[in-house]
């Protein structure tokens, strides 16, 4: 419909001398942010996640309950005026347990997510860049990782690592670093073909240096986005363990296990494992809306 | 044909070369346990010679590779080792429960790619209206919701409110209906996320256009649009099925399902190694055979897939 | 005359982007009479081909695209025609024959079922029926082994025989109106040629009404009876085959002839219209074509005021150029009176 002549490359950054770099993105990152705040579930995710880092951080501040102190004398209350959301079979507040359960849960995800990231980033690169024998080795193993998935990968290495809060998000961690592999693997297998990056090694440059300064720095939009997306999956895997009782151990306040002690409550009190669950949901839908946003503004090509 | 056996010989050295991967992994996985292994299998309450026994039984006396080959030689003898809790041959354990969890499995992928594909195909078709907003939201919920609130929030409703549905077990057919929606909750939004952002495409071809100017109803040309679109949803099948195992153990353990997922629960918490190490290979092989057929699936699909030349 | 076979009345489509909207077909208006060959012509983005996609209710149906004007075929207006109209009027009664064969059969199904399916569309006859006489059809349109071919996925044939399959389902139901957009772009100059032929027997065997989408006014000139030239998504001139190429009253018309290769006494000449085609987003305010055009020279009246189509010499002849009078001799002349580039 529009015309052949117009030149589609014209919003393309040009930088004044030397190997030209950035070449591979098509749209400026003004213009991506301004596509990411349009899109009304994103922002709706944006807020979710301001909502419970606000929180998550400010929780001393916005209860004065204390969410490990037992009062079993008022166990199993329903929600009240008192107890927003009821009382545990405790007689924790769970509202309490909540604000402060956002702590833990959100830090596991983002370190475990970091974990992978950190460790999964370099080797995938290395593997996509390189080739050869290095390639094939970690292709080999991440493939022996991919045959499981991040929840079992996790459930398997807490029985070796131990229960508690340490070892779940070394564990959810890992479960997720295979994914890394591949996605930057397969970033550097494309990113290696572009004009940029044959100039530097025309100009001689060292490949540390090729894979710092222009592949790392190319691959970066699609593996934060991809990282946004994942933070989500690791909150589940890690709040899986805690449910199961493997994961962060009582009185420690974390989402999935407080749903794992109220299960045995279902048939009486099923408030008490509502909220805990909704606030599993509510945060890992937040991270995967706000992923989703990035994704579709900053990096189509990642589509599921 | 011979192409094809060779294709298929050719699938199953690679399916063998990763679960030796596996089998190295979690003979390693041993050896990383803190402190004495053996011990740490036998439990705290464990007397000096029920430690050895586990030390014995298990190899952990012996150098890594041969507690490797030796697994391996084991295996090939369909002996998985002894479980260090109750004694019982690793093997007989597993292969009561495993009918239970591929039963649970196909109920769950089933229920995922028949209700995904549904709705998928009606946000695609529907694109930018309630139906896709509507499609869209279940989809991104469903990735977003933890299996086992899932399946406690379906018992309280389910169950004790509506008294309607067994609370677990796998007795009646009416048991399996809350575990199989748990399960394929998940499924069923990766699926028609797939599906939704496949037909999209799809459904914008010139080969769809060209069925509609046939004079033919609508629902032809979206049914030519989505058998198009099967690659990218029959890959993404495939991949979602190690998701759909580990969310098995969850909704195994949620419903009181007697698979194997319940089994490597508990044998999780009780540290008991060997069966651990067999349930994760079970579920190493049933994920591999499961790529091997989607992709035998493609060529069924796409004329244009050649597995072998 | 004869009652036309489909009439087209000030039709307009917009498409709507997030920015801005696209007036891809501006006040179109023209007719089809039954049994004659419309050639249509226009440089890619001309609208010729939303043109007729509109015809056939075929483009993308969501809010972004706006339709306006009247598409009447033998009395039913297309654009407010209903779904099961659309259907029976589709395929039955027009009949479409896609640009790119490559891309217009469905790549997982067999072409034989992509046949039967467009007979099934309007004809309850049994299967095996069926499968006659889509192995007919394609006997008609010049495969070779037609039972073989059948039974073949579309990755199996090359691009010619894509498109004669392509040819065999437009022809299924007898329609009695063929609309090809550009049948022969995507082949090879020596299938071309066949294909033509194909297409001309399938016309001459049903008697149907053909338009002939294309750029290639080598192709317009060997087939069709009159002829539509578009540009930036205006009519700017129509006629019969013979005054539009003898004595072209619009200078884009000119210009398109003049862009043929063609033979000038003894030596060849090309000669491209200068500048490129409008954005389609922004077409220029008055005549689109002003700023390429020779014989505007700036004029006023052209940047300000868009012409109307209008009678010229001959009959039927229209021209849509405030001043086509200008224009007095024959192509060959006219187009010598300017300096080709070589």
């Amino acid at each position: 419909m529009s015309s052949p002549a117009t030149p589609s490359l014209s919003a393309e950054p040009v930088q004044a001398g030397g190997v030209p770099e950035a070449g591979r993105r098509r749209r400026l990152p003004s213009k991506r942010m301004r596509v990411f705040a349009k899109n009304r579930a994103a922002m709706v995710g944006l807020f979710i996640l301001a909502v419970f880092v606000f929180v998550a951080i400010f929780a001393p501040l916005l209860t004065s309950s204390d969410p490990t102190l037992q009062n079993l004398s008022s166990a199993f209350e329903a929600p009240s005026a008192h107890h927003w959301l009821g009382t545990d079979d405790l007689g924790r507040d769970i509202l309490a347990r909540i604000m402060y359960g956002g702590r833990y849960t959100l830090t596991i995800g983002v370190i475990a997510v970091g974990i992978a990231m950190c460790i999964g980033v370099p080797f995938g690169l290395i593997s996509g860049y390189l080739g050869g024998a290095a390639d094939m080795i970690i292709q080999r193993i991440t493939d022996i990782l991919l045959s499981f998935n991040a929840f079992l990968l996790a459930l398997v290495l807490v029985a070796v690592f131990g229960v508690g809060l340490r070892s779940v998000t070394i564990a959810a961690g890992i479960g997720v670093l295979p994914q890394f592999i591949r996605l930057a693997r397969g970033q550097a297998l494309s990113i290696r073909e572009e004009v940029y990056v044959e100039a530097a090694v025309a100009f001689g440059e060292k490949p540390a240096t090729i894979l710092r300064r222009h592949i790392l720095r190319n691959a970066l939009t699609p593996i934060i986005v991809y990282a946004t997306l994942n933070v989500g999956l690791t909150i589940l895997v890690a709040a899986g363990l805690g449910f199961l009782g493997v994961g962060a151990q009582p009185p420690t306040p974390e989402w999935g296990s407080m749903l794992g002690e109220a299960r045995s409550y279902i048939f009486h009190a099923s408030y008490e494992m509502t909220f805990p669950g909704l606030a599993i949901f509510l945060a890992v839908l937040s991270f995967n809306l706000v992923g989703d946003g990035l994704r579709d503004a900053f990096d189509p090509s990642l589509r599921e | 044909m011979s192409g094809f056996v060779t294709y298929i010989m050719r699938r199953l050295i690679a399916a063998l070369v990763t679960l030796l991967g596996v089998v190295a992994i979690l003979v390693l996985l041993v050896q990383a346990l803190p402190g004495d292994p053996a011990r740490v299998i036998a439990g705290l309450q464990a007397t000096p010679q029920q430690v050895t026994r586990i030390r014995h039984s298990m190899g952990l006396d012996q150098p890594v590779t041969t507690q490797f080959w030796r697994y391996l030689d084991h295996l090939l003898h369909g002996n998985l080792g002894t479980s260090a809790r109750t004694g019982d041959p690793v093997w007989s354990d597993i292969s009561q429960r495993l009918p239970y969890t591929i039963e649970l499995a196909i109920l769950g992928t089933v229920f995922g790619v028949v209700f995904g594909i549904a709705l998928g195909v009606l946000a695609a078709t529907h694109k930018g209206r309630w139906a896709d907003a509507f499609g869209s939201m279940i989809g991104v919920a469903g990735i977003s919701m933890p299996v086992y609130w899932l399946g406690i929030l379906l018992i309280v409703l389910f169950s004790v409110q509506l008294k309607l549905l067994p609370i677990g077990g796998a007795d009646s057919l009416s048991s399996l209906v809350l575990p199989t929606v748990t399960l394929g909750v998940f499924s069923m939004a990766v699926v028609s996320r797939m599906t939704r952002s496949t037909m999209l495409d799809t459904l914008d071809q010139e080969y769809v256009r060209s069925v509609r100017a046939k004079g033919v109803a609508e629902w032809v040309a979206v049914g030519h649009a989505l058998r198009n679109a099967f690659i990218p949803i029959l890959t993404v099948i495939g991949l979602q099925f190690g998701t759909l195992l580990g969310g098995a153990v969850l909704t195994e353990t949620v419903f009181s399902w007697p698979g194997i997922g319940q089994l490597l629960v508990t044998s999780i918490q009780s540290r008991d190694f060997p069966v651990v190490q067999g349930i994760v290979l079970t579920f190493a092989a049933m994920f591999v055979v499961v790529n091997i057929i989607t992709d035998l699936l493609y060529s069924v699909v796409d004329p244009r897939v050649r597995l072998y030349r | 005359m004869t009652e036309p076979l489909l009439s087209i009345k000030d039709l307009s489509v917009s498409f709507r982007t997030r920015t801005e909207v696209v007036k891809a077909v501006d006040g179109v208006s023209f007719d089809v009479y039954p049994g004659e060959t419309l050639g249509v012509v226009g440089e890619s983005g001309s609208g010729k081909s939303v043109t007729m996609l509109s015809v056939l209710r075929l483009l993308p149906n969501t809010a972004r695209v706006v339709t306006s004007g009247q598409v009447l075929l033998r009395g039913t207006d297309m654009l407010r025609a209903s779904k099961s109209e659309l259907r029976r009027i589709r395929g039955r009664e027009v009949a479409l024959i896609p640009q790119d064969p490559m891309t217009c059969l469905d790549p997982v199904l067999r072409v034989g079922g992509q046949l039967r399916e467009a007979i099934r569309a309007h004809e309850s006859i049994p299967r095996e029926q069926r499968r006659l006489k889509a192995i007919d059809l394609l006997k008609t349109v010049g495969l070779p082994q037609p039972e073989r071919r059948y039974a073949q996925f579309p990755h199996e044939y090359s691009g010619g025989m894509r498109q004669r399959a392509m040819i065999a389902m437009g022809m299924a139901n007898a329609p009695s109106l063929l609309i090809a957009d550009e049948p022969t772009t995507a082949l090879d100059v020596t299938i071309q040629a066949q294909i033509m032929d194909v297409l001309r027997a399938a016309q001459h065997n049903t008697g149907a009404g053909l338009v002939l989408i294309t750029h290639d006014l080598g192709l317009i000139a060997e087939m069709a009876d009159r002829v539509v030239v578009m540009y930036a998504g205006h009519v700017v001139e129509t006629g019969d085959v013979h005054t539009i190429f003898k004595t072209p009253r619009h200078p884009y018309t000119l210009g398109l002839l003049g862009s043929l290769p063609q033979v000038i006494g003894a030596e060849k000449w090309l000669r491209p219209i200068p500048g490129s085609p409008p954005d389609m987003a922004s077409v220029p305010s008055g005549c689109p074509f002003h700023p390429r055009c020779p014989l505007s020279r700036d004029r006023e009246l052209c940047r300000t005021e868009l012409p109307a189509l209008s009678p010229a010499v001959g009959d039927g002849h229209r021209s849509a150029c405030h001043f086509s009078d200008e224009m007095d001799g024959d192509a060959t002349s006219m187009l010598a009176a300017t300096r080709p580039v070589r």
